[in-house]
Formats: C-alpha cells, sequence, structure tokens
C-alpha cells in the first residue's frame, strides 16, 4: 500500500511541464510598433523570437524579446501588420496592429501635432499593455464555468447510457 | 505541452486529430458506468491544475497529472483529457482549437504508458479499478 502511495506521488509530479498561455500586446510608439510577450501566470516572456509580419504575409523584421519581454521595431511604414511571437514548445501568439506614423502640421497651440503624437503614445503605453493584461488575465468565472461544463458532461453521458439501456 | 495554432502543418494536425478520435472513442467504451463520477473528478482536476505554477529555477512548470488519470482510469484518461483541453482551449486560450487532438495525443500517451507501468510494477490491482483496465 504504501508503496502505491509513494508510486502515485511519483506521477502526479513528475508529469510537470513548462507550458501555459503564451499572450502577446502590440502598440504603436513614437516611430514604430512596440510591445511585451509574457505568460499567462504573468510572468515575462524573456528571449522569445518576434517577427512583423505586413499584410501579404512577408515577414519584414525580426528580433529577440529582452528581459522584461519587451520588444520594438523602429522605422515601421504606416499599414496593417501582425506580430508573431514564437516561443519553445509550440507557444506561439499573435496579434494585430494598424500603424499610423505620427506626422502632422503645427497646431494652432504651437505645438508640432508629430511631437504631441510621439508624447501621448509614450505616455499611454503602459496604459494600453495594462488593458491588454487585464483582458486576457484568467478570471475564476472562466474556471467555475469550466467545471460547470465537466460536471454537464458527465451528466449527459450518464444519461445518455440510461436512456440505452431502458 | 499545450502547442498552439500556427505551428504545426495541416497533415500533422489532421492526422493527430483522426488518431485522437479514434482513442477517445476507445476510451468512452472502455469507462463503465460507476467510474463516470471519478471521470469526472479527474477531468475537474486536470482542467484547474494547468493553473497551478510552480517555480522552477527560472522557468516555472506548471501541474499535467495525466499520468495520475492514466493510472486510475486506464484508456478512459483520453476522454477526459479530452473535454479538459478543449476547456483549456476554450476558456483559459491555452493550446488551439486546430491542435486539439495533437495536444490529446501529446498528454494522453503518457497516461497509458503510466497505467502499464503502474500495473507492471504493482501485481496487486489498484482498488475497484480492476474492471476499467
Amino acid at each position: 500500500m504504501f508503496r502505491q502511495i509513494i508510486l502515485v506521488l511519483a506521477l502526479i509530479a513528475s508529469p510537470a511541464v513548462h507550458a501555459h498561455g503564451m499572450r502577446i500586446s502590440v502598440t504603436p510608439a513614437q516611430d514604430g510598433v512596440a510591445g511585451r510577450v509574457w505568460y499567462s501566470d504573468e510572468t515575462p516572456g524573456a528571449g522569445n523570437a518576434v517577427s512583423l509580419v505586413d499584410a501579404a504575409g512577408r515577414e519584414l523584421a525580426s528580433t529577440i524579446s529582452d528581459a522584461e519581454g519587451r520588444f520594438a521595431f523602429s522605422a515601421v511604414a504606416a499599414g496593417d501588420y501582425a506580430v508573431v511571437a514564437e516561443g519553445e514548445e509550440g507557444h506561439r501568439a499573435e496579434a494585430r496592429i494598424a500603424y499610423a506614423p505620427a506626422a502632422g502640421p503645427v497646431s494652432a497651440a504651437g505645438v508640432e501635432d508629430a511631437k504631441l503624437t510621439a508624447l501621448l503614445r509614450a505616455e499611454l503605453q503602459p496604459l494600453r499593455e495594462d488593458i491588454a493584461r487585464f483582458e486576457q488575465r484568467i478570471r475564476l468565472h472562466d474556471l467555475i464555468g469550466g467545471i460547470g461544463f465537466i460536471v454537464g458532461l458527465c451528466g449527459l453521458l450518464v444519461a445518455w447510457r440510461a436512456r440505452r439501456r431502458r | 505541452m499545450h502547442i498552439s495554432e500556427g505551428v504545426l502543418s495541416w497533415p500533422v494536425l489532421a492526422g493527430g486529430a483522426a488518431i485522437a478520435a479514434a482513442a477517445v472513442g476507445v476510451g468512452l467504451r472502455r469507462l463503465p458506468d460507476e467510474r463516470i463520477p471519478v471521470a469526472g473528478l479527474l477531468c475537474a482536476l486536470f482542467f484547474v491544475a494547468a493553473l497551478i505554477h510552480i517555480p522552477v529555477g527560472i522557468a516555472s512548470v506548471h501541474l499535467v497529472l495525466n499520468g495520475l488519470c492514466g493510472v486510475l482510469l486506464g484508456w478512459a484518461a483520453f476522454p477526459v483529457i479530452a473535454a479538459a483541453l478543449t476547456l483549456q482551449a476554450l476558456l483559459f486560450g491555452f493550446g488551439g482549437l486546430s491542435t486539439l487532438g495533437v495536444n490529446i495525443l501529446v498528454m494522453g500517451m503518457p497516461a497509458l504508458i503510466a497505467a502499464a507501468a503502474f500495473r507492471a510494477r504493482c501485481a496487486a490491482p489498484w482498488p475497484s479499478s480492476a474492471a476499467c483496465c
């Protein structure tokens, strides 16, 4: 009996694998696009290959995310892009962005629109990252809903078998 | 372990889905009525366990529990894993719907191996599980 318990404990522990959902967010930055890669347990996705893909599916540039999971692509032309992060063990996350460079005439207040846009983008970036993180966070009601589904599936199976037997 | 969308080519995905569907069918046939509550309980455990992260060095791991499913349910671990993985893909965004088949096999095969290893190691049958394996 004791040996069985040890074996079951070993079986619970051994198939633990480094894997969860990978997430990505991307926002327009001063002269390109920037963003962040992270995992569903809120650890940064450091050292992942991130590539910038245009609407036709061509890879324009690629980089590696830093220790905080951040990446940036500079000198990007206006257009629609997809940013794809690929990690180990089959992890992959993709985000889309419509980018327009900060540019424009001098406004009435005497501030160049381009500078103002760049400033706003820099100020808003943490906020946008927070929104992306909150949107993709796993919530308690997802968990409870899933358990409810499992109970329902068991009930369905039992009901189906009971019907067939009659 | 949760392979995401767009990583594998479609022949691998289609093959994985076909084999996984067959394995789930076999599993459902080998699940006796009185084991359905245990299967549901393990399914819920498996579903939740992926959220429990344990830091190991710089990385973190999460529990899979497929070995336990295999030991307690044998072939019936396949439908349990299939249901839990489908819900994880839909609600948590772990893996993807197109890679479901491959992921079921990746987690279900070790469950079968664990079941075989357990039975080989412990000659005495696990209480009340002799009927299902």
